[in-house]
């Protein structure tokens, strides 16, 4: 299982980014490795059209399966639907994404 | 007798049940319906900045029929700005275009791709899910 998250900074003092394709960074929880990576996005600042080419990168590149988000765009709704990525819509944008990444990885 | 009205496409559950007006408001009203179709409508067109022709085809309805949602919606949430009415979001003709649950214990709402069975929350593994069929 291999979740993304968006996120402002590349560390653990992160907070959590509004819109997913214009996160700035992406955290990367891989859950078989136990591990959480920290990558930049490196679409966050097209004029138009981030949303499918972070996407194709999640997923072709860094094998994303689960995208966990406050919000998604409609492009990338559809691009994660039609490639079967689960899609987890947070219902607060303020909870840490530490508290997430640790969830995840503690859980069974 | 009237014609039926033709479901329409939803991508996303909203978040929400509805709206209340802050300060006096009419409270002595029925709350309006918002239909989740026209819900999707002003999120496709005012939130996403699509056209009207672009969220007809993620709708999978005409863009006359597209029009007619966003103008009863626009009537709908002008009225309830301007009378201080209680919005209410309701399913209506609108369906979840895939299966999507809403955890209990978390609050998170997710979707299940890949139509397997799903028993438990994918991020807190609490048990308390719902399928939902339109909103919360």
């Amino acid at each position: 299982m291999i979740v993304v998250l968006p996120v402002s900074v590349g560390n653990e003092s992160c907070v959590l980014s509004k819109k997913f394709a214009r996160s700035p960074w992406f955290a990367i929880v891989n859950k078989g490795l136990n591990r959480v990576e920290y990558v930049e996005n490196p679409y966050c600042r097209l004029d138009t059209d981030a949303g499918p080419q972070v996407v194709e990168y999640l997923v072709d590149l860094k094998k994303a399966d689960t995208f966990i988000a406050f919000e998604l765009g409609y492009k990338v709704q559809l691009m994660a639907m039609e490639r079967d990525i689960r899609i987890v819509l947070l219902a607060d944008h303020l909870v840490r994404p530490k508290e997430l990444t640790d969830r995840i990885l503690a859980k069974r | 007798m009237a014609r039926p009205r033709h479901a329409n496409s939803v991508q996303i559950p909203p978040r929400i049940k509805g709206f209340t007006p802050v300060g006096y408001c009419n409270g002595e009203c029925e709350p309006l319906l918002l239909y989740l179709e026209e819900l999707e409508v002003i999120r496709l067109l005012d939130y996403e900045g699509l056209s009207q022709e672009e969220a007809a085809r993620l709708m999978q309805r005409s863009r006359s029929s597209v029009t007619r949602i966003y103008q009863r919606a626009r009537a709908t949430i002008a009225k309830a700005l301007v009378e201080g009415v209680e919005v209410k979001i309701e399913s209506g003709n609108g369906f979840l275009n895939c299966n999507w649950f809403f955890c209990s214990g978390c609050k998170v709402r997710f979707n299940n791709p890949k139509g397997n069975v799903t028993n438990e929350c994918v991020l807190c593994g609490s048990t308390e899910i719902v399928k939902m069929e339109g909103c919360v």
